[in-house]
């Protein structure tokens, strides 16, 4: 029966399933991306991590610190500090096929080069899959294993990066997106090609991290003011744009649903209009009021439960369809069991809430009235 | 004989906020077994006495009883309705995206009937009302006629005590209007039966006439 009813109008009943397809494909999109993306920095932030990581102070996100080489040995000068290493990265072009010539410009890709001290601990956590590390004084780097995919390249192949003619040495693989699409060669190599060149971060290893992390950041911070030291552990607390993206996020998925709740309101408000008579004739045949409300709340339940299939079909497939189109590994969906059940249980709400102010509407009918007017 | 079926004591309804007085102190008592005309002229309260009586509406002041339960807001009136009163209207009101046979057997969903000995029952009386091959029709395929047989079939699926019937042949050549006074009069052998209508004919086929003038009820 209330597939008859919802079949009725046709038009109308497409419209609020595809409103809230389109809300829970937005919700399912936003929050895998999201969610990719925090699991990439969590992930990055606990591998690229000293017990202090220090940026320069105010940028809105670590990525964005630009800091002179010298910080390095002002740092190392602190007593507790036992290692301080520079943490360089950018984005540049490269051919997308990694031997094609560079005068095309519809043939270069973006992709993310890292500079790190050769032989230092954080270099090593980039396990080889092949080949070896890059030796000092050579224009040498290891390419992530996406990125080798990508471009189809191998050791002993070159590759042309920032004006230089690379070798590639070796293949990493660290199952973190951002940076197996990515390639990393030395910092003495990075300051030769960029001659005035500045480091983003710098990590810091201590002593004994227990007892001494807080008298160092509140040292570093006090003593230089152009420097703000942070707790690695805290670090993702510091990826604004994380955060920003995430309440973006969930502000659009909200009014998403909103709009897709209207819909059905909307939908079901306009179908007890017309059918006002005919919940009339169901009371004065003696159906009960649980039965009605059951009927309304039922059709609602299956437009939105549709539209929420749909929705989130549409939502990954618009998802994967998106980070296979983009070059650089930073967007990365991820659809844990939370995320579907956010989306089903969101789904069933606005069903619900769609069907609660309609369902009471149709009960304030009465059916001498409903039964008395042509 | 005694059984009251309806009993109304000083029953008023007003509408508009009093300034519609529909029915005015209206006492009234009709017993298992009766069959009743009522009847005047339009707008003299006709309907909102039938109303009443199938526990759709709610009077002013006064007591309307129906099968000793009292019509009050908060009383379990969908089951009444739904067990013990079947009600025609002037219209033939079936549910026009239903067939006849769906149509027909509305009535015994409330009771949990399952469906095969509902669709069993609703052919059944189909079948009695001359519909049978109608059953899979849409109302909107029908002739007048056929609706309101197929409204009366709706009505005494549930095989209730009170039949109501507003007007029920108002819309009906004289042959389809035989055949619904016809089954009604036969439905309610052992039950009770109040029919309004305009039609002498059919009242003076009824055990007892009651006159509606401005709200006011004259017993003849
Ligand atoms: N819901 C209502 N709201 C306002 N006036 C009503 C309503 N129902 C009935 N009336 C008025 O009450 C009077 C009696 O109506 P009704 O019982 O339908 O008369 P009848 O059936 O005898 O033609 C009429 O004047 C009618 O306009
Ligand atoms: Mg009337």
């Amino acid at each position: 029966m209330m597939f008859k009813n919802l079949l009725r109008r046709k038009l109308r009943t497409l419209f609020a399933l595809f409103g809230v397809a389109l809300a829970i494909a937005a919700l399912v999109a936003l929050s895998a991306v999201t969610e990719g993306m925090l699991l990439q920095l969590k992930r990055l932030a606990t591998d690229y991590r000293g017990d202090v990581m220090v940026q320069a102070t105010g940028v809105l996100d670590p990525l964005f610190s630009q800091l002179p080489f010298d910080t390095i040995s002002k740092l190392r000068e602190l007593p507790e500090v036992k290692a301080a290493y520079p943490v360089v990265s950018y984005l540049t072009k490269v051919p997308r096929l990694g031997t094609a010539a560079q005068n095309d410009p519809d043939k270069m890709r973006y992709f993310l080069v890292f500079a790190l001290p050769s032989g230092s601990a954080l270099l090593k956590r980039h396990k080889l899959v092949a080949g070896n590390y890059f030796s000092t004084g050579m224009p040498e780097l290891i390419l992530g294993a996406d990125a080798a995919h990508q471009m189809n390249l191998k050791v002993g192949d070159r590759l042309l990066l920032s004006h230089t003619q690379f070798s590639i040495v070796g293949i990493f693989k660290t199952g973190i997106r951002l940076l197996d699409g990515a390639a990393i060669y030395s910092i003495q190599e990075f300051r030769r090609i960029f001659s005035n060149a500045k480091l983003n971060l710098v990590a810091l290893d201590l002593h004994s991290p227990k007892t001494d992390l807080t008298t160092v950041i509140d040292k570093i911070n006090a003593d230089h003011t152009e420097l703000e030291a942070l707790e690695s552990a805290k670090i993702l607390d510091h990826f604004r744009h994380a955060a920003l993206f995430q309440n973006f996020a969930n502000g659009l998925s909200i009014i998403a649903l909103c709009i897709a709740t209207l819909g059905i309101l909307n939908v079901m408000m306009m179908s007890i209009h017309e059918r006002t008579r005919e919940i009339g004739i169901l009371r004065a045949i003696g159906w009960p009021a649980g039965m009605i409300v059951k009927m309304i709340v039922s059709e609602a339940f299956l437009l939105a439960l549709a539209g929420g299939f749909l929705g989130a079909w549409l939502g990954w497939a618009g998802t994967e369809l998106l980070i296979s189109s983009v070059d650089i590994g930073i967007v990365n969906a991820l659809y844990p069991p939370a995320l579907w059940i956010k989306a089903a249980v969101l789904t069933v709400s606005v069903g619900v809430i769609g069907a609660t102010w309609p369902a009471w509407k149709a009960l304030r009918i009465s059916p001498l009235e409903a039964l008395r007017y042509e | 004989m005694n059984d009251v079926i309806v009993d109304f004591q000083n029953v008023s309804r007003f509408f508009e906020e009093g300034r519609v007085r529909a029915l005015e102190r209206v006492s009234l008592k009709i017993y298992r077994g009766e069959t009743v005309a009522v009847t005047g002229p339009s707008g003299s309260g006709k309907s909102t006495l039938l109303g009443l009586m199938g526990a759709l509406d709610f009077p002013s002041s006064g007591e309307v009883k129906i099968m000793g339960s009292a019509i009050t807001p908060d009383a379990p009136l969908a089951r009444l309705r739904n067990e013990k009163i079947g009600f025609v209207f002037q219209q033939h009101h079936l549910l026009p995206h239903l067939n006849l046979e769906e149509n027909v057997m509305a009535p015994l969903r409330p009771a949990r009937v399952p469906l095969k000995e509902a669709r069993a029952k609703s052919r059944e009386l189909l079948d009695r009302l001359g519909l049978a091959d109608r059953a899979d029709f849409l109302p909107a395929k029908l002739s007048n006629g056929e609706r309101q047989r197929a409204a009366l079939a709706r009505a005494l699926i549930n095989d209730p005590q009170l039949i109501l019937a507003d007007e029920p042949t108002g819309s009906l050549d004289s042959a389809n209007g035989e055949v619904v006074v016809e089954r009604l009069l036969r439905a309610a052998v052992g039950k009770t039966l109040v029919v309004v209508t305009h039609n002498p004919e059919i009242s003076s086929r009824m055990g007892r006439v009651v006159q509606i003038l401005d709200g006011r009820l004259i017993e003849t």
